[in-house]
């Protein structure tokens, strides 16, 4: 009887090759207990050459050893509690409130740096961000970007704003909303697309493609709108104002060096080099500021900007020590 | 792993004619005895058990995960078993005093047992289960003669279920069950929706239900 039963007969079981007869002889033979152990000996060498998968035996053990280690050094810990809590139960508990204290004021003063990225360009520098989640954010000079640290996109993505920034955001496949926040109380919410935000004294936003959603606020109620490609939207001295311009690629050519004017005048660009080289342009007369110029030209700094300003409108400037600029027919 | 080799359980002819040229060879083991094969990794435990359990932990781990995929249909559900059999081993000190069996019987006893209260819990409503019968308690012995044969015929019953399946269905099901994949992550890959990814899932686990619970009735 025990002879019928070999390991062909298991394998043949396992793999659903035996018949009804064959079962019920298994059945019998598995009476007996000490089968058992060639029953499952059979098993397992069926199993090694049938493979399912291939799971990482290596970080399984490792997993299943640190678990243990965790337990013996919880058995310590609780070992090194019994000892602090006879140290603390002396005098030595006002050091330790006052070292508590020191940890939180510092945490209070320093947390924000701890949680949070932040990425500051310098004046006449431009810098390219890539976000975690593949966005690519492109700094303006003298702008800075505050964005979690830790969980990023967790919830939504969430980045601070100030100065001028060109963004090019990724459709995440959940649809996770894209949040710049301004000091100025505009909030742009995006899914996907490329715009251009400025956000100092005064707010601007130029949508470059796809859709966007902005909270902003206009005499202190709050509003919303939302932009289609093209629109310009701006918030000066409180003034809210919102354009369709042709060409809104223009107000991100910053990113390569290139200014593009189209009828601007000596005023605004003096407002351009106040952000980004922090020069002040002092002018002889009203009327000289109010000059306007058009076209776009390259310039990698201040120096070549001012060149090419000045020939343009065939006027002089004096470079002075404060970095103030004079300019003069 | 390829997910078509997966559906079936795999056997080449070839290996099944060698198979049985040796079959005399094999009986004669059989009436010796079963050679234990385990007294080299007993030594090392005996020596430096946290080596002795890595050389147990290795020989074994691969092919019980190999036997708990056939009846979880989860890569990381299969893993997850076997792991908590060693850890309970390991922690409790048990390979210690495993003297009666072989390890290897008591692997795959433990597993078998593990496998069921899992099957029980998941396809079988064990809350139901419990209000009835007020306990949580295995229903039946695991190692009765017949209890072993009805697992193994279920491991081919479940086979049978999956592979009657219409395609699509079956892929579907072995992206989310086997490979945990996510439902957006399968509906991308697949290029349908999500709703009928869920509809596929739905269906699946219908027909892996009715057959462990008829199964066990």
């Amino acid at each position: 009887m025990n002879d019928l039963i070999n390991k062909q007969t298991l394998f043949d079981n396992f793999s659903g090759k035996s018949t009804p007869l064959q079962k019920q002889m298994i059945e019998k033979w598995l009476g007996e207990p000490d089968n058992l152990e060639y029953y499952y000996m059979c098993l397992n060498e069926w199993e090694t050459e049938n493979l399912q998968f291939l799971p990482n035996e290596q970080s399984a053990f490792y997993k299943i050893i640190s678990v243990n280690q965790d337990y013996n050094q919880e058995k310590k810990q609780s070992f090194n509690q019994s000892l602090i809590y006879r140290f603390f139960s002396h005098k030595n508990i006002a050091v330790a409130s006052v070292i508590l204290m020191m940890v939180i004021g510092s945490l209070y003063f320093f947390g924000n740096s701890i949680t949070t990225k932040t990425i500051h360009t310098a004046f006449g520098e431009t810098q390219k961000v890539v976000l975690p989640d593949g966005s690519i954010v492109t700094l303006n000079s003298n702008s800075t970007l505050r964005y979690a640290r830790f969980g990023f996109g967790a919830k939504n993505r969430l980045v601070h704003l100030t100065g001028e920034a060109d963004f090019s955001i990724k459709h995440t496949f959940d649809n996770k909303q894209f949040l710049v926040n301004t000091d100025n109380d505009v909030t742009i919410a995006v899914l996907g697309t490329e715009f251009t935000a400025y956000a100092r004294e005064t707010s601007r936003v130029v949508l470059k493609s796809g859709k966007i959603e902005l909270d902003y606020k206009e005499n202190n109620v709050n509003k919303k709108l939302v932009m289609k490609p093209g629109d310009l939207f701006e918030n000066a001295s409180k003034k809210v104002s919102i354009n369709h311009v042709e060409h809104p690629e223009n107000f991100s050519s910053w990113k390569n060096h290139e200014f593009v004017f189209d009828n601007t005048s000596l005023y605004d660009i003096a407002k351009i080099c106040k952000d980004n080289y922090d020069l002040t342009f002092v002018f002889e007369s009203k009327e000289l500021a109010e000059r306007r110029i058009s076209g776009s030209f390259h310039a990698e700094n201040e120096d070549e900007l001012l060149d090419a300003v000045s020939q343009l409108l065939d006027i002089n400037y004096k470079y002075n020590k404060d970095r103030t600029i004079y300019l003069f027919d | 792993m390829n997910e078509n080799n997966f559906l079936r359980l795999q056997h080449n002819e070839n290996a099944d004619k060698k198979r049985s040229e040796l079959v005399v060879d094999f009986n004669k083991a059989n009436n010796a005895k079963v050679l234990d094969n385990e007294s080299i990794i007993r030594q090392a435990i005996q020596k430096n058990p946290v080596e002795g359990f890595e050389l147990l932990f290795k020989r074994y781990y691969q092919p019980l995960c190999s036997h708990a995929i056939r009846y979880v249909y989860s890569k990381q559900i299969a893993e997850d078993l076997v792991s908590e059999i060693f850890a309970n081993m390991w922690s409790k000190g048990l390979y210690k005093n495993i003297n009666q069996s072989s390890f290897r019987t008591y692997l795959y006893q433990a597993l078998r047992n593990s496998i069921y209260n899992y099957l029980d819990k998941e396809f079988r409503h064990q809350e139901h289960h419990k209000k009835i019968i007020g306990t949580t308690d295995l229903p039946i012995d695991i190692n009765t003669p017949q209890t072993i044969l009805l697992f193994d015929e279920l491991v081919l019953k479940i086979q049978a279920a999956i592979s009657s399946l219409p395609t699509q269905c079956q892929k579907v099901f072995i992206l989310s069950r086997v490979d945990s994949k996510k439902n957006n992550e399968i509906a991308k890959e697949l290029d349908i929706k999500i709703k009928t990814v869920e509809a596929h899932l739905t269906k699946a686990l219908l027909a892996l239900r009715l057959v462990i619970q008829s199964h066990f009735k």
